[in-house]
């Protein structure tokens, strides 16, 4: 199984033939909430907290930085 | 003209999708754009063609630039606000591939102080949290929560007495220090009417597991005595959609149920009134071993997973698997890495891990953060096992660095990890990867279906 997905790793066909205009765009709206990750349950806690929704440390770092 | 830091490329066909999770942006292109690409990240010249990729600009993979990213500091501190209690390890099904061996062995029921005692301590830290925050941080929410969860099955008859003093004192605590508290619980469903009326005035929320339609339920979720559960169970959802009780179903998929999985989307519409379900794919552990059931092929869940979800689609339902959630960017998988999980044991004992819930698993001196003193009437931590966890980050996860669903599975399962490799920070066996990358790929490509063409 692959697990490397950066520019380098891929293989372009040197004869691809498509043209540069052709470019579909589209934005993920992430949502505050917490979601489970994990295979228990959606109520366990493990994934959330009991603090308000927020962005998770993450994101906010993320987001800072952009 | 840059690229963002994290820019993944996912082969499809003869097109390309762009992925740059920092910045919830993607882009389907073809060969020649990511032959630019290549040539910009090289810092070669790229021939006056910086106009063609203004689409990628608006979405954020091109750039002019952008602050580094900030390293990872793993959180000090352990001061949860919520806590789960497995109030036995006893269970009245005998699941063929439950992680706890659960239905076996007759054992103990948590004593009321241990209880008590982790419930004082989630509301103090709860209230101490709440009291930090300044005005508009949202202090006015100020919820605590207490989970109820397996091991076994909670709502046993022999536990309801610890299970509603619990609750009951949960409650009259959380009132005195304006606490908004949330309960809930995860159970099999399997319980009689009188458990189930008081769980409904008791509970806000319920997480049910039904394996799909009569016989997949009754093959693979049997009772104790080997008889059928399946009836019990849907007296139990019949009586929640009756109240309009809120609650989820959740289904364990085994490699012989995989290919019905359309199937059990279709069941689900039609018993519940919900508009989210739950499917997971078995993880090989507990019984698994002697009952000789297996996990599905990663391939298959996939495939029968895509099909599931157009299932339900045309009911306006939807189907999740919890590696595929597109929708959040997270590094820690779990709360046990970071903020810090707290599950109390029928002994006393705190894991940081569901499924670690006997002394003698393997996982245990990874996962066994805690044990209730009875001479303090407190739960000592062992701080050094904690911090140990809070360690295992997505970016320290070698293996991770260059996947594209490294956000949203986190380095996945850590306790799985471990069961596989002896290695929380090894996912390389485990068969999950494959199954969360190929959802996290067709999610972007739905996605895309409603993006801009340029």
């Amino acid at each position: 199984m692959t697990t490397k997905f950066r520019l380098e790793d891929v293989n372009v066909p040197a004869s691809a033939s498509d043209t540069l205009v052709k470019i579909r765009t589209v934005r993920i709206d992430y949502s505050t909430k917490n979601q489970p990750r994990c295979d228990s349950g959606d109520h366990c806690y493990g994934c959330d907290s009991a603090e308000p929704k927020k962005p998770q440390r993450d994101i906010r770092v993320y987001a800072e930085a952009a | 003209m840059y690229l963002t830091k994290e820019l993944f490329v996912i082969p499809n066909g003869e097109k390309f999708i762009l992925y740059a999770p920092l910045k919830g942006a993607i882009a389907e292109v073809g060969g020649k754009t990511v032959q630019l690409l290549k040539r910009l990240k090289t810092g070669r010249d790229i021939g006056g063609l910086e106009t063609q990729l203004e689409p990628l600009r608006k979405v954020g993979i091109v750039t002019d630039g952008e602050t580094p990213i900030e390293s990872y500091i793993p959180r000090q501190g352990y001061n949860p606000t919520a806590v789960t209690l497995i109030p036995t390890l006893n269970c009245n099904l005998k699941c063929v591939y439950c992680y706890s061996n659960a239905g076996g062995e007759v054992g103990g029921v948590m004593d009321i102080e241990v209880a008590r005692s982790a419930l004082n301590f989630v509301i103090e830290n709860a209230s101490n949290y709440y009291n930090s925050l300044g005005s508009g941080q949202h202090s006015e929410i100020r919820k605590i929560g207490l989970v109820f969860h397996g091991g076994g099955e909670p709502f046993l008859p022999g536990n309801m007495d610890l299970v509603k003093d619990a609750v009951k004192y949960f409650k009259d605590r959380a009132a005195l220090f304006n606490l908004v508290p949330d309960v809930v619980a995860t159970t099999n469903g399997f319980m009689n009417h009188s458990t189930l009326e008081w769980v409904v005035k008791n509970f806000d929320d319920l997480n049910i597991s039904l394996d799909g339609p009569r016989d997949i339920q009754n093959r693979q979720r049997p009772t104790k005595l080997g008889g059928s559960s399946f009836d019990q169970v849907m007296n139990t959802i019949r009586y929640l959609e009756n109240l309009k009780f809120s609650y989820t179903l959740r289904a364990t998929i085994t490699k012989e149920s995989v290919s019905r999985m359309p199937e059990i989307a279709e069941f689900f519409s039609s018993i519940s009134s919900k508009n989210h379900f739950k499917m997971e794919p078995l993880f090989e552990c507990g019984r698994c071993k002697t009952t000789k059931t297996e996990a599905p092929d990663p391939k298959d869940f996939i495939r029968y997973m895509v099909e599931a979800k157009k299932v339900a689609e045309v009911s306006g339902r939807t189907i999740n698997y919890s590696g595929s959630i597109l929708d959040g960017i997270y590094d820690c998988f779990c709360s046990s890495l970071d903020k810090g999980f707290f599950c109390v044991l029928p002994d006393g004992t705190a894991t940081s891990c569901l499924e670690v819930c006997r002394e003698d698993d393997p996982r245990a001196e990874i996962f066994i953060i805690g044990k209730y003193d009875k001479s303090t009437k407190k739960f000592v931590f062992y701080q050094d096992r904690i911090q140990r966890l809070r360690t295992r980050n997505v970016d320290n996860i070698h293996s991770c660095k260059e996947c594209f669903a490294k956000y949203q599975c986190a380095g996945e399962c850590p306790s799985k990890c471990y069961m596989q490799t002896g290695d929380i920070f090894d996912p390389s066996a485990n068969g999950r990867c494959e199954m969360t990358q190929g959802l996290i790929k067709d999610a972007l490509l739905e996605k895309l279906k409603g993006g801009d063409k340029k």
